[in-house]
Formats: C-alpha cells, sequence, structure tokens
C-alpha cells in the first residue's frame, strides 16, 4: 500500500504523528497519476509545482509548532465545476475553455483554509450533463476496475482518481445523480446532501433549485470528516439558512448509534430492469442490518416511474436559463467572425456548446415557452411535489414510519464506454433510483457493497429526510465497518 | 427552437436533434397520466422565505472592473466590447 492510499483520516494521524509529511502524500499521488492517468483521464488540470509548494509551507509551518487547519496537507481534487480563483475552470466545456475565474468558490475556499492541498481539477461531463462522463469535451474518464466501462459521472473523474489513488478525496456535484453514481460504479463513498447543507457559491450553474456540491471519498468516517469542514451556513448562498455543520467523528465514530431503526425498501426501486446480482447485493445489505436488529420493511413510493420525466423537464428548463450567460460577450469562448452583435451570439454558442448542452437548452426552452410551459414545465413541477410526498409519507410516523430508505444506486452494474451515447433516453434513465431524492431536497448516500462476477462494483444507497444526513452516515458506517469492500483496490 | 435558444444547427446535426428530442418528449408525455388538477407546483424543496441579510452588512468586496473584465473575449475603456448591434 502506497501513501496515496491512505484514507484521510489515516493521512491526517500520521501526519500529526509526525510519521509523513504532507510532501511525501502529494509526491505518492503525482506517481499514480503519472502510473495510472493516460488510462484513466481523470483530470482535466494538474498542478504538480504548486501543490508541492503549499506541501511544503504546510509542513514548515507543522515543525515550528503552528496551528493548524483539519485537513492540513492533504491533498485532494476538486471537480472542474469549482470555480477556483486564478485557476482554469472550464466545466468540462470547451465554451469555457480558458476561463479564469475572479473568486473562489465557498467549498473551495473552505477547503484551502483548513489546509487541504489542491492538486488538480477533475474531469466531467461538460456542465455536468451526463451519467457516464463521455459528454466531457475533454474526452472520457475509465472505470478503474475495468477501463472498457464508464466510471458513472457526472463528477466521473472525482470517482475515478478517488478510487485509484490519484488523490485522497475529490469534490462533486450532485444535481440527479453526479456523485452517488460515480460513488457507486468507482467502489468509493458519495453523499449527496440534503439541499441547502453545502454552498453552492461559486459553483457553475447547472439546475439551481437542485444542484447539490459534495464530496466523494474512501470511507464513510472521511464523508464525515470533510463535510464537517465544507458544510453549514453560508451568507453566500441563501438557501443554506438554518444549515448544521456536520460533526467530524474522528477514528471512532458512531458509538451507541440506535439498532431499531427502521429501513423501508421501496417495492418500485426493485421492479422490472434490475439486474439480478445488484439486486442480490442490496438484498444481503438488507438482511445485514435485520440482523443488527433494525426493522425492515417493504413500503411504496408510487410516483418512482414519473421521476425522470419530471426531473428532465426541471433540469433542462434551468439549464437553459442557467447557460444563457455564455454568450460570448462577457466571458466564455468568442466567435467574432460574423458582422454584427446576433452573430456573435449565435457563432459562439453552436461552436462552444457540446452535442448534449445543446440538447438540454433546446429542450429546456421548448418547455419553457409560451403554450408549453403549462403543459410541461408546471405539470413536472406538481408532480416533483408528489414525488417529494411519497418520500413524506414514507418517513412519517403516523403512515410508512421508517428511518431510511435502502435501494441499488442503479438498477444495472456499470456499463460499457459508448453502449448509451447515442441514446439520451437510455443514458437518462440510468439516474432512475436517483432522481427521486433530488427532486425531493432530501439526502442520499451511496456506500459499496459488493462485486458483479466481472468484478465490477456496486454500490447501494440510503436515503433519509431533510438534514439526515448525519444518520445516513451513521447507519452506512454499520454497514462498512463490518464489509471491506473498499480494501479492493483496482489493478492498474 | 434552436433559434430561439440562439444556437445555429448545420444540416446533417439538426435530423438527429430532432429525433432524439422528440424521443425525450414523447417519454416526458408519460406525465399526462398524472392527476395534478390538485397538487400545486413545487419550484423550492428548503421552504425558506425571503432570506435577507441586514442592510450594513457586507460579506465580500466587490470584484473591482478590472478584475469584472479578466474574461471578456473583448474590452475597450472599461467596458465590454462587441459587434454593431444596429
Amino acid at each position: 500500500m502506497e501513501l496515496c492510499d491512505l484514507t484521510v483520516l489515516q493521512a491526517k494521524e500520521r501526519l500529526e504523528k509526525g510519521e509523513i509529511t504532507s510532501v511525501d502524500l502529494v509526491s505518492s499521488c503525482f506517481e499514480r497519476i503519472e502510473k495510472v492517468e493516460k488510462a484513466l483521464n481523470s483530470f482535466i488540470l494538474l498542478r504538480k509545482e504548486e501543490a508541492l509548494g503549499e506541501a511544503q509551507e504546510i509542513d514548515k509551518a507543522r515543525k515550528s509548532g503552528k496551528s493548524l487547519g483539519s485537513l492540513a496537507g492533504i491533498p485532494y481534487a476538486a471537480k472542474d465545476i469549482f470555480c477556483t480563483e486564478g485557476i482554469e475552470t472550464t466545466a468540462g466545456s470547451n465554451i469555457l475553455k480558458g476561463f479564469i475565474p475572479p473568486y473562489e468558490s465557498t467549498v473551495t475556499k473552505r477547503l484551502k483554509e483548513a489546509g487541504a492541498i489542491l492538486i488538480g481539477k477533475t474531469n466531467c461531463d461538460a456542465f455536468a450533463h451526463g451519467s457516464s462522463g463521455e459528454n466531457s469535451d475533454f474526452g472520457p474518464t475509465k472505470n478503474p476496475y475495468n477501463p472498457q466501462y464508464v466510471p458513472g459521472g457526472s463528477s466521473s473523474g472525482s470517482g475515478s482518481s478517488v478510487a485509484a489513488g490519484e488523490c485522497l478525496f475529490a469534490t462533486g456535484t450532485d444535481t440527479g445523480s453526479s456523485i452517488r453514481l460515480p460513488a457507486g460504479f468507482c467502489n468509493v463513498v458519495g453523499l449527496k446532501p440534503t439541499y441547502g447543507l453545502v454552498s453552492r457559491y461559486g459553483v457553475i450553474s447547472m439546475a439551481s433549485s437542485l444542484d447539490c456540491p459534495g464530496v466523494i471519498t474512501r470511507d464513510i468516517k472521511d464523508q464525515a470528516l470533510v463535510l464537517s469542514v465544507i458544510s453549514g451556513e453560508d451568507e453566500l448562498d441563501a438557501n443554506t439558512k438554518g444549515a448544521k455543520n456536520i460533526k467530524n467523528r474522528g477514528s471512532d465514530p458512531f458509538q451507541g448509534s440506535d439498532p431499531n431503526l427502521k429501513i423501508g425498501l421501496p417495492k418500485e426501486y426493485f421492479a422490472k430492469g434490475i439486474d439480478p446480482e445488484v439486486k442480490e447485493a442490496i438484498m444481503q445489505a438488507a438482511k445485514f442490518y435485520e440482523n443488527l436488529g433494525f426493522k425492515v420493511k417493504e413500503i411504496s413510493l408510487p410516483h418512482t416511474e414519473y421521476g425522470v420525466a419530471a426531473y428532465y423537464l426541471i433540469c433542462h428548463s434551468e439549464v437553459s436559463s442557467n447557460l444563457a450567460r455564455n454568450d460570448g460577450v462577457r466571458f466564455s469562448f468568442s466567435d467574432r467572425s460574423g458582422s454584427d452583435y446576433q452573430s456573435v451570439y449565435f457563432n459562439s454558442r453552436s461552436r462552444g456548446f457540446g452535442a448534449e448542452a445543446k440538447r438540454r437548452i433546446m429542450l429546456g426552452t421548448y418547455v419553457l415557452s409560451a403554450g408549453y410551459y403549462e403543459a410541461y414545465y408546471e405539470r413536472a413541477a406538481r408532480v416533483r411535489r408528489l414525488i417529494k410526498e411519497d418520500f413524506d409519507k414514507a418517513f412519517d410516523p403516523k403512515v410508512n414510519d421508517v428511518d431510511v430508505i435502502l435501494t441499488p444506486v442503479s438498477p444495472t452494474p456499470p456499463f460499457k464506454l459508448g453502449e448509451k451515447v447515442n441514446d439520451p433516453l437510455q443514458m437518462y434513465l440510468s439516474d432512475i433510483l436517483l432522481v427521486g431524492v433530488n427532486l425531493s431536497g432530501i439526502a442520499g448516500l451511496s456506500v459499496p457493497c459488493g462485486f458483479t462476477k466481472s468484478a465490477l462494483p456496486i454500490g447501494m444507497q440510503l436515503i433519509g429526510p431533510r438534514f439526515s444526513d448525519e444518520l445516513l452516515l451513521e447507519v452506512g458506517y454499520q454497514y462498512e465497518k463490518e464489509h471491506q469492500w473498499i480494501e479492493r483496490k483496482p489493478e492498474l | 427552437m434552436a433559434k430561439l435558444a440562439r444556437i445555429e444547427l448545420d444540416k446533417d446535426e439538426a435530423p438527429v436533434f430532432a429525433q432524439q428530442l422528440s424521443r425525450i418528449v414523447s417519454y416526458a408525455d408519460k406525465l399526462q397520466e398524472v392527476d395534478t388538477s390538485k397538487v400545486e407546483p413545487l419550484f423550492n424543496t428548503t421552504e425558506l422565505v425571503d432570506v435577507v441579510r441586514k442592510d450594513d452588512q457586507k460579506y465580500q468586496e466587490p470584484l473591482g472592473q478590472d478584475k469584472a473584465l479578466d474574461n471578456a473575449p473583448e474590452k475597450d475603456k472599461g467596458y465590454f466590447k462587441i459587434k454593431q448591434v444596429l
């Protein structure tokens, strides 16, 4: 095992004891990157010299006895959708190539203040539009467990880099699946936090009523540690009002958690189309919880089948509005070959945006246009309420009365590169078990729960009500500490 | 639709997009099955109302003109420069 394979918490303890230096850690990550990056394409940008310089500074400060932040000297990567002041941020798109943000996102600012070292910006589907990583304008990322398969998207490079030891943790964003799917496909842990728990400030907007920044880590203790730094109120994002900070639980977390919790299995999530190996892995997990003393029962979320349709109408509407800012005038790629200002808009956007962004912009524009607004957008928003009410009823002590819901992350294991690229609808349906959580603003945690016979990772999802994020970590940890899936490293 | 969204499609692209988008729209027609006559639309899940800061509070220094224009493709005397409008 190399240093780059340590969890954040293990690395932190060894740094604090003086057994290793931050320079050792950063160097180890870059050695791994040199070895595997060609096969994986996890990164859009790397900053080796700068990261080593920052690591030296932190080592020096530690030696002189200065008090340091809780992530001091830990190398991490940021999805290239987080604005980093003075460091190119492309959102995985050609149209933002060369964009140097004049300000820092709240998440990366807090990580920097805690002493974490940014080693690079990770690859993603352009503007986070995708479930496979294949919509990146910088080429697809590959799954470290088998490079012929997708790593899941849109935080594709974040999932693959954490799994492959290129960094110790990575930030991601989850608008419809984009933290949980790559976590599930890459055998790592990812939480889609409650909407409003983590500030969106400085994250390039996809669909603002759904966007949730978060992190991908190797285990649940690391989730708690990193979330303790990035979560909580931020004056720069009004939706964080009232959000509490997640507690860092250290190395022996979640003692005394209540085994008398109730877990619901929604029957619609196990309906036709689910892969038998995936189903078996989730049922094993349910059995495990039952043996611990949890009560497990079947519940119903009757509007599940409408989730993807409602999600895509709402999401694409917000996308078309948010991407209007890329006009070739104020920032972003600009084609000035035409003769008037209208041609600047048309040429810059037509040449700058990739196919998926164009699809979403056109669909969103259609759905929001006069005459279609009520039939599509508003109807989707009404169905959104019904989907949220399904979850409310599941958690309501007077109705279904469960504490958490257990589901697969995806009905199938990772799929092959190229398998769904020409069929956008099939690609959208990869998110079928994940979008309900986003539409409802609640929390969902993706935890590794096995491998298929062909050695591809399987993930389970734990869902809880708004601000149940700590409960999910607690319940997930009960499983994680008795299952060592995470020890099974990719062979690269 | 492309025109409304300020996107120009070439001859090869247009039919592919048209076919893909009409498949997605007809999939979304599924929502017509749901009785939503008594349901209010949901646009935000936080249930927060009017989050405001105090008038005398300032959280951040403004960017300043130079910094705000740093990424402009073309600029002139502190302004964004664009092609002729009229």
